[in-house]
This record gives C-alpha cells, structure tokens and sequence, in this order.
C-alpha cells in the first residue's frame, strides 16, 4: 500500500492531468461534444425515419449510447497519448522519472485523468442526445441501468486510457498517434457497434465482431442505457474487465520501461 | 561519515543504430557531504549523461553510484536530489506557481506554498508566479528550474549549467543564493562553462574528457603553477584532442 506521501504524488500527477484537459476544454470538451451532436443531427434525425428500429428502440434512441461510448473512449484514448507527447516535447515528462513516485501510481493516475475526461465527455453526450430525444419524440430517454453505465463507461475509458499511455510512449511524433488512432482505434469503434445493431451483420461478420473487444464495451453501455443489448451484460463486464487488466500491463509496462527522454 | 555521493567505476554507453557510445567509462569520484563541487569538461565530456544516471534518468551500464549509501534510483536517493538540467523545459499549460506545487506534491509535500514563495524570491521570480513557464524568457526559465529543483529542500544540488542564458546581474544573485545553500549544508554539484565561476565558487574540481577523469583535487591543487583555473583546464584537456 502506498504510503501519505506516496498519496499525495499520486494525487498532484492526477491534478495536473485532470487540469491539463481542463485547461484547453475547448478542445478536449467541447469539440467532442460537437462532433457528437453532427452525428446525432446527420444520422439520428435524417436516418431515423428509414432504418428501422433497432432492438426495438427508434434509431436515434439506438445511437445515443453508442455516440456516448465513442466519444468517450476516443478522448480517454487521446488524453493519455497526448499528454505524454506533449510533455515529451516540452521535456517536462523527465519529471516523473526523477521523483519518488512509483510506475503504479504514476500509471494510475493518467489512467483516472482519461477516465474523468471520458466520463464528462459521455455525460455531455448523453444529455445532448437525451435533448434531442425530446425534441423530436416528445420524451425523454429512460436510462435503463444507471451504475451500470458508470460502470462500463469507466471500464471502458480505462482500456482506452491504458491504450494510449502505451502509444504515447511508443510515439515519436503526433502523426504516430494519428494513424493509430485512425487505422486501429476508430474501425475498431466504428466496426463495434456504434451505428447498427450485430444482428443485421452476416453471420460470418458476427463471428469476427466476437473478436472486437469494442462490442463488448458499447454493448455494455448500450445496455445500460436502453436496457437490451446485441451482448449479454455479464459477458460484456467479463471481457471489458479482461482487457483492463490486459492494456493495464501494457501501460504499466510502458511506464516502469519506456524512454521519458525529450526529443 | 556517509559521503553525499560515491561513484564508482561507472560506465554509461548510449545504444545507437548499428554502434555504441560510451559516453562515461571506468569513472570514480566521491563527494562529501557540504561540498560545492565543480565537475568541468568540453563539450561532450559526459557531464550530464554522469548526472543523468545519477537522478536515473538514462540507465548506465556499469558500476554503482550511491547517494548517501542509497542506490541511485531507489525512493531514498531520489528524495535527497534535486536538479537543474542543462536544457531548458518549458510546461505548455501551466504557471510558475502550479508547476512549484505539482512538483512539491510529487515529493509528498503538501500545502509548500511558504517554501514556494521563498525561492521565487530569492530567484526573483515573484512577479512570475503566475505567468505561463512557456512566456518566460529563457533566463526566467532558468530560475524556475532552479526553484523546481529546491522546492522539497534536497541534500543534494546538481547544476548542470545554471548560469547559461542568466544575465550578470542575476548571475550574482544565483551564485550568492548557491552559496548560502551550501553553507547551510547542501551538497552542491555544478557544472558550467565559465571556469572562473567554478574557481571562485568551489573549492573541489574534477576536470573529465571523452567520459574520463583527468582530473580531480582541491581546485587551487589544479591550477598549481598556473595563471588560473582556465588555463590549467586547457592544459590538461589540449593533451588529449577534441571529443568524438
Ligand atoms: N541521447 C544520446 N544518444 C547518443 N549519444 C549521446 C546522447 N546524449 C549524449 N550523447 C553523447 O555522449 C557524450 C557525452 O555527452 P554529454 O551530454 O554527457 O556531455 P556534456 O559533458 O554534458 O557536454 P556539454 O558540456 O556540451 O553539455 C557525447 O559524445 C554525446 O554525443
Ligand atoms: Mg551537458
């Protein structure tokens, strides 16, 4: 267990990267939310009087959770591997070598900042959708499982957050991170779920999507959310915690061994 | 008495694509505990990558270094060293004053703002405590650093180059601030280039080139019959040709 002072650097490393994102909330915030109002308007509003309802919900209703999830786990991503870069750049990051603070709680503590920073992403989301609901069908959205969406929202966020602690480190440039993100992270989102329900896919497809630990993350919230779901909810819980404790090595591992030089 | 640092034949190599540098080779020194040591070299003599591995920032290679008998890199001998590095940071986001308490905190000090003050003081700096470090020119920069690497009261000093890029005048107050440090018992290792600095500050000087001791005794010792602390440097440093 770590001791007071041990607590005390691990939650100055936490403020600092709560307050960093704070800080450029136009960017770490607000433009997430944007994005995911675009999607509600393009694809909630204008599609939902042709795709039929999915799981039984309208289809702005089905994406709701999903826009939620993406966001979230997409910023969680960037928090941690930007931070990283950035500090790199400026050569500030050297300071958590020098400290006396240990790789878990250093770990621990940018994977929380990635979660916070998801977490009010997904909440802006989820109101944004919650208003559009009611605008358009005269009622609001019920949320079905209220724990259980903070529950897999932090699983989640903390898969992702451990994930770009690792890019930040591997990364030596913000284009490394770019084409992570968009050639791995958003198929894997985007292929997870977001917009259609699994069923509609080719049984060879759903297979694959078994693969997806994505599926298992927006099944989970979408449940949470509208109560049903393409996944069971356990099965959902198992695997997101399965892969916490996988990208969480692979953070820890990237913290106690990867290089803090400035370039 | 434990000495504030005992190195002792160390090698520190630097992995590059299809060679390896050694940057530091065969190196013993001990330091005692109140000294204001000078550690001078040419360029590329090895000077930081020694007091890199000292604070465990790049891995060395062989040999041990201990910081009053801590081994480098354990919580103990990371809480008793501060340092200035050779190159500038500069935080993107932050101010003076948040980087002094963000730092404080990493060392398990809460509520520092008293010690925080003190320093930006004496650093003059106080009218920057709440500017952004990325708008502080580069001799600002160098204060804070200095002030970063106080905050949780070290043992030990290291200065790798303090007094680059700091105009005369504040150079005076850096050096008078240096020497009330170590006359209230901080251990203090500085490197620099102005070799009359070091003549004047310290009494210890260890001169080391292509990674290797040339060097080391009472600094008066070193400059024996010659004109000054420069031209005993230069003497010992012609013999052996420029670094690689
Ligand atoms: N990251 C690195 N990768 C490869 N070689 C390096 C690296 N850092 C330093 N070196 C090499 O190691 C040697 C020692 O460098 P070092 O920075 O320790 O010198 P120094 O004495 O501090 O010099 P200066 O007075 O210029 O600051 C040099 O030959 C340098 O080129
Ligand atoms: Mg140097």
């Amino acid at each position: 267990m770590p001791n007071l002072e041990e607590w005390i650097g691990f939650q100055s490393v936490l403020k600092k990267e709560i307050l960093r994102f704070w800080k450029v909330k136009s960017q770490t915030v607000f433009s997430p939310m944007i994005n995911a109002a675009l999607y509600l308007v393009v694809f909630g509003l204008s599609l939902s009087n042709v795709v039929p309802p999915q799981n039984g919900f309208s289809y702005t209703e089905f994406l709701i959770p999903g826009l939620a999830a993406m966001a979230a786990l997409n910023n969680a991503l960037q928090n941690s591997a930007s931070s990283i870069m950035i500090s790199k750049f400026h050569g500030d990051l050297q300071d958590l070598r020098i400290v006396p603070l240990s790789h878990n709680l250093i770990a621990l503590a940018y994977v929380i900042a990635c979660i916070v920073r998801g977490v009010i992403v997904a909440a802006a989301v989820l109101f944004l959708g919650e208003l559009v609901v009611f605008l358009k069908e005269g009622h609001w959205m019920a949320i079905a499982h209220p724990q259980g969406f903070i529950l897999f929202l932090c699983l989640g966020c903390a898969i992702f957050g451990n994930l770009g602690i690792w890019i930040g480190f591997i990364s030596r440039t913000f284009d490394h991170i770019a084409a992570f993100t968009n050639f791995i992270i958003l198929p894997l989102i985007y292929l997870g779920g977001v917009f259609f329900s699994l069923k509609i896919l080719h049984p060879t497809w759903q297979t694959v999507a078994t693969f997806n630990p994505l599926v298992y993350i927006i099944n989970g919230i979408r449940w949470s959310l509208l109560g049903a779901s393409d996944v069971s909810a356990p099965l959902c819980a198992l695997v997101s915690v399965l892969f916490v404790a996988i990208t969480g090595a692979l953070a820890w591992y990237s913290v106690k061994y990867g290089s803090y030089q400035r370039f | 008495m434990t000495p504030a640092l005992h190195i002792q034949d160390l090698r520190i190599e630097y992995r590059l694509k299809d060679d390896v540098k050694v940057a530091v080779e065969r190196l013993s020194l001990t330091i005692e505990h109140g000294e204001l040591f000078a550690l001078l070299g040419p360029n590329g003599a090895g000077k930081t990558s020694m007091i890199s591995a000292m604070v465990s920032l790049i891995p060395f290679q062989g040999g041990e270094i201990k910081i009053f008998d801590h081994p480098a890199g354990t919580v103990a001998a990371k809480k008793c060293i501060g340092l200035v590095p050779q190159e500038l940071v500069s935080y993107g986001f932050f101010t003076v004053n948040e980087i002094l308490q963000f730092v404080s905190g990493y060392y398990g000090i809460l509520n520092n703002q008293k010690r925080i003050d003190y320093l930006l003081e004496r650093l003059q700096l106080q009218s920057q405590k709440n500017k952004l470090v990325s708008q502080l020119s580069g001799g600002m920069k160098r204060r804070m650093l200095i002030a970063k690497a106080l905050v949780h009261s070290p043992k030990i000093l290291l200065l790798d180059e303090p007094s680059a890029g700091v105009d005369v005048e504040l150079r005076t107050i850096l050096w008078d601030f240096v020497k009330e440090l170590n006359a209230s018992g901080m251990t203090i290792i500085l490197t620099t280039h102005y070799l009359e600095e070091a003549q004047r500050l310290c009494k210890r000087t260890a001169i080391m080139d292509h990674g290797k001791l040339l060097a080391m005794d009472y600094t008066d010792k070193i400059i024996a019959d010659e004109k000054n602390l420069e031209e005993a440097f230069l003497k010992l440093v012609k013999k052996r040709g420029p670094n690689a």
